[in-house]
């Protein structure tokens, strides 16, 4: 994955350059789209629902199915709720979910896959073995099993989502740490007494980082559809919670009235948010490629 | 890496290359099929831990709320469900090899013949997305590399980027929208068997598996450009037509064929991903296909048919893994080493 420099500088653990750069070196294109998106992204989770005050949950049957107009630009839903507040506070159930269950793989299959990578045969065997098991399910499938066994909660979904995201991370994770064992730099540090753990959190760590972080973008892209589709056919969160899988099932029970504003617009959230996500990655991808 | 076998100027070296890496094959095709059972015997022990875990208790479910506790345990007792967790699974896996995933409790059918109903729709849905998308991706993955960098590639990659982050499931609900509620020329769900006409089918099969087409075509054109825009590259490419060799039969006899292949590996990937939208899509276009009978089965807390869906579903998976992986090693043997990791 990554344009390995030849690079090996002395007894020095991190050899300059192979680290995630600091942020004076992130210039061009990848800088400035990564921020516009960043801040975008910020706006929208942090100060919109503040400035758009209307109640996400607020019933007003008077004002049922009515078409997007001034007073409500995403028009409401059957029960006469604003689809605007609630596809904005569905971003921010969106980005928790996201953010949340991505750390709970991150977590699992860094330990699960820098174990796997570092660790003698035999335990290297048994975790890949059940990764595969994890990997044979096709993609949310596990997920919507799991959710069924469970029951359907906001924790239920992000510890599904966390639960379903482990087995690739854990894959890359292996691949990438076992990768950079091989570098001179993991020898020298070994040979001057640094421990595996120690070795894998301090060093190691810091120089996949940019790889890492293109997987855990790719992996929130996802957690923000599965989350959706789980809460789509109820099994994710339940309303009156505002999530934008709950908000387009409203739009789907209501198909036949032609209340069309009610899927789209969360959905179009959802696509700007995979899209946005997607491309992130994308630059900084090709940011790894290019050094 | 370097895809030796359809390349045209091929030496000594590399044909011993060849005929090595081919023997080298075998140990990690016989790898490959010996791991597929384990694996699929891991996910029906994934799948009965998980059931059993739950909170869903299958007396109550029987019996209803009211039963007396006579009756329950005689109940319980009748089906083994007092058994140690070792010998419920054995007891599992035994009635799984005899095709047996117990009875439906709210249709109380067996499961094994609501899944024999549901699996043609879904087979029929996902088929028939292929046979669209496949070429789909084929030609305009193509076009997009040979203008590469110009206005028709930009248009191309950018669709592609926007109907990859589309979630199916919405678009089918928008699909809906527009060509059954607002223009009503086709029906907005249902299912009409092959046997009742091919025209009736299709119509009402046309609209999931285009939407079910879009994402798979978009991430695949995506690959299929990569690919070939760097099969374009080589040297040899130009060396042929430069030997004059006409366009279409040096893309027909060597470019296709290797630039081809990588887009082949992620196919069975892709394939899970494409599982999990037509799940949802069916859903949406009320098709009445496994995704449908997964979804029934959750919202009915009726686990037997839940867990018989989704074994079928990884058991379905795994083998369309493993027959690309086949398939790439017959078309590229070399990959071999590559993939024994």
């Amino acid at each position: 994955m990554t344009a390995q420099s030849t690079l090996v500088s002395g007894f020095e653990a991190d050899p300059p350059g192979r680290g995630f750069p600091p942020a004076s070196r992130l210039r061009g294109p990848v800088a400035h789209w990564s921020a516009l998106i960043v801040l975008l992204a910020m706006i929208v989770l942090l100060a919109l629902p503040a400035i758009w005050t209307t109640s996400p949950t607020a019933l007003d049957p008077s004002n049922a199915l009515s078409p997007p107009s001034l007073d409500h630009p995403f028009g409401t839903d059957q029960v006469g709720r604003d689809i605007a507040a609630r596809v904005l506070h569905g971003a921010r159930l969106s980005a928790l979910v996201a953010v949340a269950s991505t750390l709970i793989a991150l977590v699992a299959g860094g330990i699960l896959g820098a174990a796997a990578a570092t660790g003698p045969r035999w335990l290297s065997e048994i975790i890949m073995r059940v990764v595969d098991v994890g990997l044979a399910f096709p993609g949310i499938l596990l997920a919507i099993v799991l959710a069924a066994a469970i029951g359907p909660h906001l924790s239920t979904t992000i510890i599904v989502l966390g639960v379903l995201f482990t087995p690739p991370m854990a894959r890359v994770m292996r691949a990438l740490v076992f990768k950079e064992y091989g570098e001179d730099y993991v020898l020298a540090a070994r040979l001057t007494g640094t421990s595996r753990r120690r070795l894998v959190i301090f060093h190691i760590s810091r120089n996949i980082a940019l790889p890492v972080t293109v997987f855990i973008t790719i992996t929130m892209a996802e957690a923000i559809v599965a989350e959706a589709a789980l809460s789509f056919i109820g099994a994710g969160i339940r309303p009156p919670a505002p999530s934008w899988g709950n908000i387009i099932r409203d739009g789907y029970t209501m198909i036949s009235t032609g209340a069309w504003w009610i899927s789209l617009f969360p959905g179009f959230a959802v696509l700007a948010a995979v899209f946005g996500l997607n491309r992130y990655s994308e630059m900084i991808g090709k940011h790894v490629r290019m050094r | 890496m370097v895809l030796l076998i359809a390349d045209p100027e091929l030496g000594d070296d590399d044909v011993t290359e060849r005929r090595r890496a081919r023997r080298a094959t075998w140990p990690y095709v016989l790898r490959r099929l010996a791991m597929a059972p384990l694996i699929l015997l891991g996910v029906s022990l994934a799948m009965f831990i998980m059931v059993d875990l739950s909170p869903n208790d299958p007396v109550t479910a029987r019996l209803g709320m009211l039963a007396d506790a006579e009756a329950r345990r005689q109940f319980a007792a009748e089906h083994g469900l007092d058994d140690p967790l070792p010998l419920r699974f054995w007891h599992f896996l035994v009635d799984l090899v005899h095709l047996d995933l117990g009875d439906a409790i709210v249709r109380s059918e067996p499961v094994s013949t609501l899944i024999g109903q549901a699996l043609p729709v879904t087979v029929e849905l996902i088929g028939l997305s292929l046979l669209i998308s496949l070429p789909v991706a084929a030609l305009l993955g193509t076009a997009a590399a040979w203008k590469e960098g110009r206005a028709t590639d930009r248009v191309i990659s950018t669709l592609a980027a926007f109907a990859q982050a589309t979630p199916g499931f919405w678009a089918g609900l928008v699909f809906i929208q527009v060509f059954a509620v607002s223009l009503g020329v086709l029906p907005s769900g249902g299912y009409v068997p092959l046997s009742m006409g091919f025209t009736a089918w299709l119509t009402s099969m046309i609209g999931p598996a285009l939407v079910l087409a879009m994402g798979f075509a978009a991430a695949l054109t995506r690959i299929v450009r990569a690919s070939m825009a760097d099969e374009l590259a080589k040297d040899y490419v130009r060396t042929t037509i430069g030997a004059g060799v006409s366009w279409p039969v040096a893309l027909g006899q060597s470019v296709f064929r290797n630039a081809l292949l990588a887009p082949l590996t992620v196919v069975g990937i892709f394939v899970g991903a494409m599982m999990s939208v037509a799940i949802l899509v069916e859903v949406v276009f009320n098709l009445p296909g496994l995704g449908t009978l997964l979804v029934t089965g959750i919202n009915q807390g009726d686990l037997a048919v839940v867990r018989g869906a989704a074994l079928v579903g990884a058991t379905a998976f795994v083998t369309v893994n493993l027959v690309v992986d086949l398939l790439y090693l017959v078309l590229a043997p070399q990959s071999a080493e590559a993939g024994t990791s």
